[in-house]
């Protein structure tokens, strides 16, 4: 083979490869997703889309649901970086929704929630830490009744998208508390079990739609 | 209300309060009598027989709750250490006065001390705290007065009423616990009228009505702020003013004529102010009470 044409089979080799190598790099980039380092996002809470729920034993027997219809709050969050995450919340005590104004009233009262001395519930995150997948494990400090103490949340990272044309991200979190521990005794059993007329085991449900800030 | 909070809020601190009554003037009866009798007895065992009707639905969880409503039993034995203090000092008789009042406005700043920070103006916690302090102390004192010029059981039963009345404001201020509360009240008070009708010296003055007054006056005050449903003003304050009533009694052409009218006329003279308490509180109230549980 002359010198010539062996330069031009080269040519066409290397171009075949190359090509080849650029169809398979371009393969690759669209089977396997790139995690793009990308910056802590901040979002607020979207009251109308998001959740409190609350339920509770009634009578030692029944699981009793209510809901708080009104939270504020901002959060943060990296899944590359979880020192950067941070969530705080006010849940407004005002707003607890039982389906019945009657119990509302009553639950607003000094029997409860006592809303005169004690307008909102609050939370601010201590730690987030990595589980599996998209479980995460929320530590913080929750105020409750002018009473603080740190509580521990499953949280599940429900993914981005988009409402309205604006950007948004989603999560819901479920973590128990004893309100006994908060200083809410009224209609619990004293021993801390949950046979009172009310129980003393509170497990409450968070689930956010926050918008990008 | 079940069985067992019921049983704690009545029967139980009316058997303590009743047991213990009886037997110690029993006891004082049988022997020399001197002085005015076991006056000490009866601020002791309000405030003790008082806890079980506070623990029938709560629990003693802090041992200073950060929510001014669960703080009755730090009334209750503030009270008993100055109504102690009111019968074993007996002169210089304003040192009784100063006691009492400044016992007043120590339970009242102990119910609703800590709602400045979000619904009470400070002047007005100022205001209330002075206002029951001296206005309360002043209260005791003349009901006392009035109250020992009637048979024993006559005292103890008008503050029956005004228990009831003071149970009732806390019902209509959507308060369900504070009304129980004054249950106990209503219970102790009842025993001690039956003790009364039993041992015609018996006496709860000085230290006994300064513990029940106190009392009502807290749950009076806290229901006042602990709620956001609060009745009409005059409704509260009657409540508490309503003892004076008993002061008919000793005008002195009351005095002057038959016994058991005088009597009719003190119980009379509580029970008006009172039932026009509760007629304000009934129009003036929310509409939904309590929802039990």
């Amino acid at each position: 083979m002359s010198t010539h044409r062996l330069a031009i089979v080269a040519t066409l080799a290397a171009l075949s490869l190359g090509t080849l190598g650029w169809s398979v790099a371009s393969r690759e980039s669209v089977d396997r997703p790139v995690v793009a380092p990308t910056a802590a996002s901040m979002y607020g809470v979207d009251s109308v889309h998001s959740s409190v729920i609350f339920k509770i034993k009634h009578a030692g027997v029944t699981n009793f649901y209510g809901r708080f219809d009104k939270m504020t709050g901002s959060w943060t969050f990296d899944p590359d970086d979880l020192s950067t995450a941070s969530f705080e919340f006010e849940i407004d005590n005002t707003t607890v929704n039982t389906g019945s104004n009657k119990r509302n009233d009553h639950l607003k009262s000094a029997d409860f929630f006592n809303v005169k001395q004690f307008p909102t519930t609050s939370f601010k995150s201590t730690k987030l830490e990595a589980v599996s997948g998209s479980m995460y494990t929320l530590t913080g400090e929750l105020t409750l009744h002018g009473e603080t103490h740190t509580v521990t949340a499953d949280l599940e990272y429900l993914g981005e998208g988009s409402y309205g044309g604006h950007d948004l991200a989603a999560f819901e979190a479920i973590f128990t508390i004893n309100r006994r521990d908060f200083g809410m005794t009224t209609y619990g059993a004293a021993d801390g079990s949950d046979t009172g007329v009310l129980g003393n085991t509170v497990k409450i449900l968070i689930s956010v739609e926050g918008p990008k800030q | 209300m079940g069985p067992r909070e019921f049983i704690l809020i009545g029967p139980v601190p009316g058997m303590i309060v009743g047991v213990t009554l009886l037997g110690a003037w029993t006891f004082f009866n049988r022997g020399k009598r001197r002085g005015r009798g076991p006056l000490w007895v009866a601020p002791v065992v309000f405030a003790l027989a008082f806890l079980p009707a506070f623990l029938a639905n709560n629990s003693i969880a802090r041992v200073w709750p950060r929510d001014g409503s669960y703080r009755f039993p730090h009334v209750a034995l503030a009270a008993m250490l100055a109504g102690l203090g009111c019968v074993l000092i007996h002169k210089p008789a304003f040192v009784r006065h100063v006691i009492s009042g400044l016992a007043l406005g120590f339970c009242v700043w102990v119910v609703i001390g800590s709602m400045p920070a979000v619904s009470l103006a400070r002047a007005d916690l100022v205001v209330w705290i002075v206002a029951v302090g001296i206005g309360g102390s002043a209260i005791v004192a003349l009901v006392d007065w009035a109250g020992d010029s009637q048979p024993a059981w006559v005292l103890p039963t008008q503050l029956v009423f005004v228990a009831l009345a003071t149970s009732l404001i806390c019902l209509y201020s959507s308060i369900a616990i504070l009304s129980q509360h004054a249950g106990g009240v209503v219970a102790m008070a009842t025993a001690a009228a039956i003790v009364g009708a039993i041992h015609k010296g018996m006496s709860i003055s000085r230290g006994g009505t300064l513990v029940l007054y106190t009392l009502l006056a807290a749950l009076c005050v806290g229901a006042t702020q602990h709620t956001s449903y609060p009745l009409h003003l005059s409704a509260y304050v009657l409540v508490l003013i309503a003892p004076l009533g008993s002061l008919v009694a000793v005008i002195p052409s009351v005095r002057r004529g038959q016994s058991w009218k005088a009597t009719a006329l003190a119980l009379a003279g509580v029970l008006i102010p009172l039932i026009a308490a509760v007629g304000i509180a009934l129009l003036t109230r929310h509409a939904s009470e309590p929802y039990a549980g």
